[in-house]
Formats: C-alpha cells, sequence, structure tokens
C-alpha cells in the first residue's frame, strides 16, 4: 500500500471517527436538554417548542449542558496532553497538584465565609479556585526549572505539592463547622448545579486556548518521543513545554473554578480514545474533547435522574460508572496482549 | 569542515581536539562509559560543553534551534515511549524543521522507507514494534532530516549506535546508505560497537577511552594493540578479500584496569 493510500485512509478513519462523536455530543445535548423533573418529548421538539418550554431550556438547562461539555472536554484535553507531556499514562490535572490548589483555595473562602459571616457569593468561590490553579501552576513551574528541566521533575513536584495543598485543605475541613463543611463536601465532590455560563465572554479565552492546545499536536508528537528528539527537532523544550503547562492549568483550573472536583475523565477518556485507535495525537487530542463532553454530559442526565428530587454529585457518578467499565476495558484488551 | 579545539563537557568528555573533513564517515569506538553518546549530545548542542565547536568557523553553538535542525540530523539512544503513534506519523515528523511540499516529502519518505526496508510498517502502530524494528522507524525520521532531495542545507548526521537492535541484514543496508549520503557530501559520525564494521565501513576512526580521545587516524592504523590497550581484550587479526578482521579472543589482564 503506497504512502498516499495510507494517509488517506489513516485521514478518512479520523473522520468518521471525529463525526460520530459529534454526532453522539449531538444528541446527548438533546437528551440532556429534554430531560428533568420538567420533561420535554421528542414530539415536542418536533411540533415546536412552548413559550415556558423555551424559558426552562434557555434558561435553566441549556446553561448546564454547555457547561457539562465544556468541563468534560477541557479536563479530557488537559489529560491527554499531560500524559504526553510528562510521559506518564496516569497523569491527569488532579495528579499533578493543579486540582489540589485549585480547590484549597476555593475551601479556604468557603470557610472563611462561614467562620467570619461574610457571605461571599458563588462566583467568588469559582475565582478563588482559578487563582488556586494558577499560583500552583507558577509555584510547579519555577520550582521545577530551577536546575535541569524533565518531565519526571515536574511530574513528581506536581504530586508533592499536590499532596501539601490537599494537606491545608484538612486542616480546614478538622476546623469547619458542620454547615460549612456540608458545603464544602458538596463542592470538593464536583457538580454542575452552579451551571453559570453568563457572562458569556467568560468562555471566549477559554474556548481560545482549548483551539491552541489542540492545534498543538504535531509538538506533542515530537515531545511523544523524548526530550532530545523534540530539541533536535528544533524545538525550544524548555518554552514549549512551560507553554502547554500553563494552558492546561488555565483549562482545569477553570473547570474546577466552575463544576468543582470532578476526577476520572481526564485521566479515562484519553485511554478509552486510544484503545479505539492507534492513532497519534493529531487524532487523540481533538477526540479526547469530543469523549470527555459526550461522558460528562451522559455523566450528568444520570446524576439528575437517579433520584427524582435533587441529584447526585457528578464526580461521583462518573467514577462509580465509568471506573468498572474502564477497567473491564482494560483486561479484555491487555489479556492476550503478552 | 567540522572542528572541536579543545572542546570539554564537563566532567565527562576532553578535552578533544580533533577535525572531520566534510563527506566523511567517523566511526567513534570505546568501551561502554567511555563519553560517546555525551560526545554525540554535545556535538548536537544538546548539552552543555566549553571550547569551541566550529562548522566553517561559526560555533555550532550560536546557532538557533531552527537553524540547527536544519543543518545536522541525530539520532540519540532509544528513549521511553509509552503512548501509541503511527509509524508514517513518526518519520515525517523527521521533516518539520524543514520547509518542503508534501508531494516531495511523500516520495523521499517511500523512497528512505523503501531503502530501511520499511515500507509494511508505515500503517503500524509504533509502540507496540520491537526495539530493532522503533530503531529503524527512528533512523527512517532521522535520516529524512537529512535527506539531500529534501534539506540541500544539511551539514552533518551524528547517530549514537544506530546499529544497536539491527540484525546483520539491516546493519548493512544501513551502512550502505549511509555511504551513499556521504558521497554526497554530508559528514557522518557514528558510534559503534563493531570493530570490524567500523574498519570496513567509515574513513576515519576516533577511540575515546574515560573520555579522552586516544586514537583518531584513518582506519588502517586501526590495529590489534591499540583494542588490547583500551578494551582489555586480546584479538586475532586476520586478512579476508584484503579487509582486515579482528576476532575477540580473550580478555587480557596484562594492561592496567579499565576503571569503569
Amino acid at each position: 500500500m503506497s504512502l498516499q493510500s495510507i494517509q488517506h485512509q489513516q485521514r478518512r478513519r479520523r473522520q468518521i471517527w471525529l463525526l460520530t462523536l459529534l454526532l453522539c455530543v449531538s444528541l446527548t445535548s438533546m437528551i440532556s436538554l429534554s430531560s428533568g423533573s420538567y420533561h420535554i418529548g421528542f414530539a415536542d421538539w418536533w411540533h415546536g417548542l412552548s413559550q415556558i418550554q423555551q424559558q426552562v431550556i434557555l434558561e435553566l438547562r441549556l446553561p448546564r449542558t454547555l457547561l457539562a461539555i465544556a468541563v468534560g472536554g477541557g479536563l479530557a484535553l488537559c489529560g491527554a496532553v499531560l500524559q504526553i507531556l510528562l510521559h506518564n499514562p496516569v497523569a491527569e490535572p488532579g495528579l499533578i497538584g493543579i486540582s489540589s490548589g485549585a480547590s484549597f483555595l476555593a475551601v479556604f473562602f468557603i470557610f472563611i465565609g462561614h467562620h467570619s459571616g461574610i457571605a461571599i457569593p458563588a462566583w467568588g468561590i469559582s475565582v478563588a479556585a482559578f487563582i488556586g490553579a494558577l499560583l500552583i501552576t507558577l509555584l510547579l513551574l519555577r520550582l521545577s526549572y530551577r536546575g535541569q528541566l524533565g518531565s519526571s521533575r515536574l511530574l513528581l513536584l506536581g504530586v508533592a505539592i499536590g499532596i501539601a495543598t490537599n494537606a491545608l485543605t484538612t486542616w480546614l475541613l478538622y476546623f469547619s463547622d458542620d454547615q460549612a463543611l456540608r458545603e464544602i463536601m458538596f463542592w470538593m465532590m464536583g457538580s454542575l448545579a452552579y451551571g453559570q455560563i453568563q457572562p458569556a465572554y467568560w468562555w471566549l479565552p477559554f474556548i481560545i486556548v482549548c483551539a491552541w492546545l489542540i492545534s498543538q499536536h504535531r509538538k506533542l508528537a515530537l515531545l511523544q518521543l523524548g526530550a532530545y528528539q523534540a530539541q533536535l527537532m528544533g524545538l525550544d523544550l524548555r518554552k514549549t513545554q512551560r507553554r502547554l503547562v500553563w494552558a492546561v492549568c488555565f483549562i482545569s483550573g477553570m473547570c474546577v473554578a466552575l463544576a468543582g472536583v470532578i476526577g476520572f475523565i481526564g485521566l479515562v477518556v484519553p485511554h478509552l480514545v486510544r484503545l479505539a485507535g492507534k492513532d497519534g495525537p493529531a487524532f487523540t487530542i481533538p477526540a479526547s474533547v469530543l469523549a470527555g463532553s459526550l461522558l460528562l454530559l451522559i455523566a450528568d442526565i444520570l446524576s439528575r435522574s437517579f433520584i427524582s428530587a435533587g441529584e447526585l454529585p457528578v464526580g461521583v457518578v462518573t467514577a462509580s460508572i465509568g471506573a468498572p467499565i474502564f477497567i473491564y476495558l482494560l483486561v479484555r484488551r491487555y489479556a492476550f496482549a503478552d | 569542515m567540522l572542528s572541536l579545539i579543545d572542546f570539554r563537557i564537563p566532567n565527562r568528555v576532553g578535552p578533544i581536539t580533533a577535525s572531520v573533513a566534510a563527506g566523511q564517515h567517523i566511526a567513534i569506538i570505546g568501551p561502554n562509559g567511555s563519553g560517546k553518546s555525551s560526545l554525540l549530545l554535545g556535538m548536537a548542542g544538546l548539552v552543555r560543553s566549553t571550547g569551541q565547536l566550529l562548522w566553517d568557523h561559526q560555533d555550532i553553538r550560536q546557532w538557533s534551534m531552527q537553524y540547527a535542525a536544519v543543518k545536522r540530523a541525530m539520532l540519540p539512544q532509544r528513549s521511553a515511549q509509552l503512548l501509541p503513534i503511527t509509524c508514517n506519523q513518526v518519520i515525517a515528523l523527521g521533516a518539520m524543521p524543514l520547509n518542503v511540499r508534501e508531494s516531495s516529502l511523500q516520495s523521499a519518505i517511500e523512497h528512505v522507507c523503501s531503502r530501511l526496508e520499511l515500507s509494511d510498517y508505515l500503517n503500524r502502530d509504533f509502540s507496540q514494534l520491537s526495539g530493532g524494528e522503533q530503531q529503524r522507524v527512528l533512523l527512517a525520521k532521522t535520516l529524512l532530516q537529512v535527506w539531500p532531495e529534501l534539506n540541500p542545507h544539511a551539514s552533518f548526521l551524528l547517530l549514537d549506535e544506530p546499529l544497536a537492535g539491527l540484525d546483520w541484514h539491516h546493519q548493512i543496508i544501513l551502512l550502505t546508505l549511509l555511504n551513499e549520503l556521504k558521497r554526497q557530501g554530508l559528514t557522518i559520525l557514528t558510534s559503534i560497537h563493531d570493530f570490524n564494521l567500523a574498519v570496513a565501513h567509515s574513513d576515519v576512526i576516533w577511540c575515546l577511552q574515560q573520555g579522552q580521545l586516544v586514537f583518531s587516524d584513518t582506519v588502517d592504523q586501526f590495529n590489534e594493540r591499540l583494542i588490547e590497550d583500551v578494551f582489555c581484550l586480546k584479538t586475532i587479526r586476520c586478512q579476508a578479500e584484503g579487509q582486515a578482521l579482528f576476532l575477540p579472543w580473550q580478555v587480557s589482564h596484562t594492561t592496567h584496569s579499565k576503571g569503569d
């Protein structure tokens, strides 16, 4: 088979997968918009929605659905990039301390709010979480570039910083009263309930950074072959690594800020995508985004429909349904490998 | 011309003063830990070095990363690789620093791959290949970077144990291909463990011992005394088809200890 036909075949396979995923995301979004205590059937969509239905969808469900798409896609993207950048298949934003940093600062503000009597609005907590993620990134890059750089050094420092900030969070939990504790725990379990999308321009930098990360797939393919290979091809390793880490932290910081700590997606989605094909980052990066959105949408629908009144934290749903499926797939895939 | 003047990699190699004429193939030999890889990494500008390292009177370390990627290519020793990626994607990365048309890139990839007998591998997953197969794919990527039809500005090529993991058949294929590239003007430095292949397929031999250059001369000056001094190994020299061959015979204890 000639190179041209191989490349052609590869491109087509890639397109088919991406289109299928996109279709699934669109369909699931429709289901997400329709489901809830006030059910909207397919017939309603077909015949045109009533005033109330439009209002419910636009004001209540659309922000939440968009949030699920953004957070799921963003977390999966961060996981896919970090796994390549750190040469480690278990890397995800949570592992290198970004989520811990974000949740520490958020918990700190919830704690302060409760114990001082000052009402801190939800967006204030989000901003705190975002700043926490950025501060951790700054610390991580500062420390890891003192002396020689290396992906394992970055990873180890991230893990250590994560443990340290988690310890601080635990101190706060220990000194919290019951009401504060409940709020903190719910926040840490992750939820799309505070799905506030306005103002819309908040999302512009998020989308730009995501698009930029997806466009870096060739550099990521080089980094995958090792630091020397990347440098030999003219890549400024330090600058590239730093830019990628900042982008990942920006996105995952925003995800944590808007939806709390949702584990599992960043770790597992890139693996699921790679189980589907042996393709390189040109495929796995955009496919991870779509698959992450899809997974979180499904988890959110389930979390809303398990119990009639109220809802489960979505992070718990992703982990308890996803993890067994993931273990099954891994065992089945690698059972005959060796 | 590539010249090293008082070239030193702190705590590893040097000082070395030597030069290489363009269009020559230099085989670098030496026991494990003698500094072959460090020397090659230093010459590629990847590790810090002192002294002078000149290509046509310009210091290589002053080149921008982009420019260096056009002037030289290097095959480092194999690095860890975990995630799947197809071989054709890996090989095509070799042309990343170059500004080439898609059609000429495709024909160059096909040419390199047919020479290295990789045509059937293009669609396969790189991470699932054996060590020797991965080595050939990375070789194809490295050669593509300095392939004369794609990159007329390429000056030199550094290969760190390119024969490691390859079977005899592919070793000779590679050495023949390197010979052709050399004749087209490329300067090639290869670290190699097999004295006989070094003697048969290169022009000059550099021998390193504990970071020092203890021998740098044409291949016909290479002899069993040097092998015994540097490798603590007695060899039998024989002659076949006009070619000197060294057969390892026994470990010699008469010389001073190697220190590693």
